[in-house]
C-alpha cells in the first residue's frame, strides 16, 4: 500500500465493516475485515473502535460465546449518517483526484 | 511470550492512563486472542507486533480526538522511499547555490574559532581549571587546620584531665577546673574531628568531580570541533 490511510477514512471503513452485519459484529472479526480492505496493523484498530464509541456512532453490547462474554460493537443512527456523510465525501475527493490522472496530457 | 505474558505486560505499560480506559482495552484484547481461535496465540502476538506497539496506539488514540492523523500502513513502501526521492534543488539552476552558502557558513565557524575561540577560550579555560584547583587545595588545606586544631584539642583535653586527676586530692577546687577545661577541650576535640570527616568525605570529592567534570566538557567539545 503506497498511500497513508488518515484517521477520517479509517473511521468510514470501520463504519462500513460495522454496518454491513446489522446485528453488529465483534473486534477480533472487524479488524480482519478490515485489514482485507486496508493494508493497516492490527494494533491501529482499537483506538478506532473506541472514539467511534466515545462519539456515539458506534454501540456496544455483550453476549455469550463459546462460554464468555463476547462484546459487540453496532452501528447507531448518528454512526449511518456519519458514513453517508463519509461515503458522499470519498466520492467526490476520488473521482477529483481519478480525474487528474486521467485527465492528464501526454509529455 | 504467551497470551498471558503479553496482557500482563500490556496492562503494565497502560498503567499510567485512566483505569476505566485500560480495562476495557485489556477487556478487548482478551476478547480478541479468544476469538482468534485456539491455539492461534502466536500468531496474533506476531500480528499484533509487541505489547509495546499496542499501548502506543491506544494511547495514541486518547491524545487525538477525531483528529487528522493518518495510520501508517504496514510496510509501506512510500515512507521507506522518502528519503531517496529526488529533492527538487537538484535540479537545474539551484544546484551551486546551496553548495556557496554552505562553505561560506564554514569559513565563518573557522574564523570564529580561530579569532575568538581560542585568543579568548584558552586563557578562560586556564582560569577556571586554576579556580578549580586551589578550590581543591583551598580545602584540602581547610581539612589539614582542621586536623591540627582538633589534635591540639584532644591533646589539651587529655593534660587538662591528667594534671586534674593528679591534682584531685590537693586541691578539688583546681582540680575540677582543669577536669572540666579538659572536657571542653575534648568535646571541641571531637567537633571539629566530625567537621574533618565531614570535609573529607564531602568536600575533597566534590572538588575532584568538579575538576573532572571540567575535563569531560573540555575534552567534549574538542572532540566536536575536530569532527
Amino acid at each position: 500500500m503506497v498511500f497513508n490511510t488518515g484517521a477520517a477514512l479509517l473511521d468510514a471503513i470501520v463504519l462500513a465493516v460495522v454496518s454491513e452485519e446489522k446485528e453488529g459484529t465483534y473486534g477480533y472479526k472487524i479488524t480482519q475485515e478490515v485489514r482485507a480492505v486496508l493494508d493497516v496493523s492490527e494494533s491501529t484498530l482499537y483506538p478506532v473502535l473506541r472514539r467511534l464509541l466515545k462519539d456515539g456512532c458506534l454501540e456496544v453490547y455483550d453476549m455469550e460465546y463459546g462460554g464468555r462474554n463476547r462484546r459487540y460493537y453496532k452501528i447507531t443512527e448518528s454512526g449511518r449518517r456519519q458514513l453517508n456523510l463519509y461515503i458522499t465525501e470519498w466520492k467526490e475527493y476520488s473521482e477529483r483526484i481519478t480525474s487528474i490522472f486521467t485527465g492528464r496530457k501526454k509529455p | 511470550m504467551t497470551k498471558q505474558e503479553f496482557l500482563e505486560k500490556l496492562a503494565a505499560l497502560l498503567q499510567d492512563i485512566p483505569a476505566e480506559e485500560r480495562e476495557a482495552a485489556l477487556e478487548f484484547y482478551r476478547g480478541y486472542f479468544d476469538d482468534a481461535g485456539e491455539g492461534r496465540e502466536a500468531e496474533v502476538i506476531r500480528e499484533l507486533e509487541s505489547p509495546e506497539k499496542v499501548a502506543e496506539q491506544i494511547k495514541n488514540g486518547l491524545k487525538t480526538g477525531l483528529g487528522t492523523d493518518s495510520y501508517e500502513n504496514a510496510g509501506s513502501p512510500y515512507d521507506k522511499n522518502t528519503s531517496s526521492r529526488p529533492v527538487p534543488e537538484n535540479y537545474g539552476s539551484y544546484e551551486k547555490q546551496p553548495k556557496k552558502s554552505s562553505g561560506w557558513r564554514t569559513f565563518g565557524i573557522v574564523c570564529l574559532v580561530l579569532f575568538i575561540g581560542i585568543p579568548i577560550g584558552i586563557p578562560v579555560l586556564v582560569t577556571v581549571f586554576a579556580l578549580a584547583l586551589s578550590a581543591l587545595v583551598c580545602v584540602a588545606l581547610l581539612a589539614v587546620s582542621v586536623a591540627m586544631v582538633m589534635a591540639a584539642g584532644f591533646f589539651a583535653g587529655i593534660v587538662f584531665l591528667v594534671v586534674g586527676v593528679a591534682r584531685l586530692a590537693l586541691a578539688p577546687g583546681v582540680a575540677l577546673m582543669f577536669c572540666g577545661s579538659g572536657f571542653i577541650c575534648l568535646a571541641v576535640g571531637i567537633l571539629l574531628l566530625l567537621l574533618l570527616m565531614w570535609v573529607i568525605g564531602r568536600g575533597v570529592p566534590a572538588c575532584w568531580r568538579g575538576i573532572k567534570w571540567l575535563c569531560r566538557k573540555i575534552f567534549h567539545r574538542r572532540g566536536g570541533a575536530r569532527a
